[in-house]
């Protein structure tokens, strides 16, 4: 089926017609192309057919009046978001790896602990800087103590939280925003 | 007509308790109204739905849910689908009832009538 146009001579109905066409293609979608273009030609040839009976002041005026009639269409989304999802749904398995890395190491230290109580903490050095360290550090106080490894027991389940949420938002084929990345 | 009776503690709309069964008897009436318009003659879409809009409760009916109940009737083999150039403004595509169709809308014209029968049997003297 050769593609069908409609015509329409003022800029406002044709704009109109644009931006039906844009939320019909939306909603075929998931069709295969052929069925979406012969959707398409046949909705052309019906709404050419309901113009010509079509009453309202202006060009404009009776192309909404044929598409009311037609029956609402899902509007397709703003042109923006699938690029914005593709980002946020990349950076945000950037941001599960980096930081899964950093759990891991949490984790590491949490164990490490256990056998070296000593060495393995929080250092608080004189100038004010700290460090997560496996050994003892000169010039440093340790400030957890035994608190160190429930701390990191706790810090490890709230970030895994954080993630879990953001996995399902970004990254999970239900989340919002992985659907957004399918539009 | 009475719009609202009052049953015990509750009032019942009427409109809405008639408005729901109309929906649900216009999605079984479709596709026989659609079968029945065929059978006069192969069709266009806005003819169809043209046609369509002059049974009762079809007034107004969104005119593009008659596409979809068209393909599938397509995909039943119920009618089959042939596009044809216009002289004027872009190609129609005409829908044609095929034997199966007419052997499902006469099932379906029988159903029909025995449902009247039976409406008709419950009140002999209406």
């Amino acid at each position: 089926m050769s593609p069908a146009t409609l015509s329409l001579e003022t800029q406002d109905a044709q704009k109109r017609w644009q931006a039906f066409c844009r939320d019909l293609q939306f909603r075929d979608r998931n069709l295969p192309k052929e069925d979406a273009a012969d959707t398409l030609a046949e909705i052309t040839a019906h709404v050419h057919d309901a113009l010509a009976h079509a009453e309202g002041a202006s060009e404009l005026d009776r192309l909404n009046a044929c598409l009311t009639a037609f029956g609402p269409i899902p509007a397709a989304p703003p042109t923006w978001r699938k690029p914005l999802a593709v980002m946020l749904h990349y950076l945000a398995i950037m941001v599960i790896g980096v930081t899964g890395l950093f759990l891991i190491t949490l984790l590491h230290m949490g164990v490490m602990d256990i056998f070296n109580p000593d060495g393995v903490g929080l250092w608080v050095y004189a100038n004010g800087e700290f460090s997560l360290s496996y050994e003892i550090q000169a010039d440093a106080e340790e400030v957890a103590g035994v608190w160190f490894l429930p701390a990191i027991l706790g810090v490890t389940a709230a970030i895994s939280g954080l993630l879990f949420v953001l996995y399902r938002i970004a990254i999970a084929p239900q989340g919002r925003i992985a659907q957004w990345t399918r539009e | 007509m009475k719009d609202a009776f009052q049953t015990g503690d509750s009032v019942i709309d009427l409109n809405s308790v008639l408005e729901r069964w109309s929906s649900q008897a216009r999605k079984g009436y479709l596709e026989m109204l659609l079968l029945a318009r065929l059978k006069a003659g192969r069709a266009y879409g806005y003819e169809i739905v043209s046609a369509l809009k002059l049974a009762p409760g079809f007034e107004h009916l969104a005119e593009g849910t008659v596409y979809p109940v068209l393909t599938r009737m397509k995909k039943d083999a119920l009618v089959t689908a042939e596009w044809v150039a216009e002289d004027t403004g872009p190609p129609r595509k005409y829908y044609t009832i095929t034997p199966t169709g007419t052997l499902a809308l006469d099932s379906m014209r029988t159903t029909w009538n025995r449902m009247t029968d039976i409406l008709d049997a419950q009140e002999p003297g209406r």
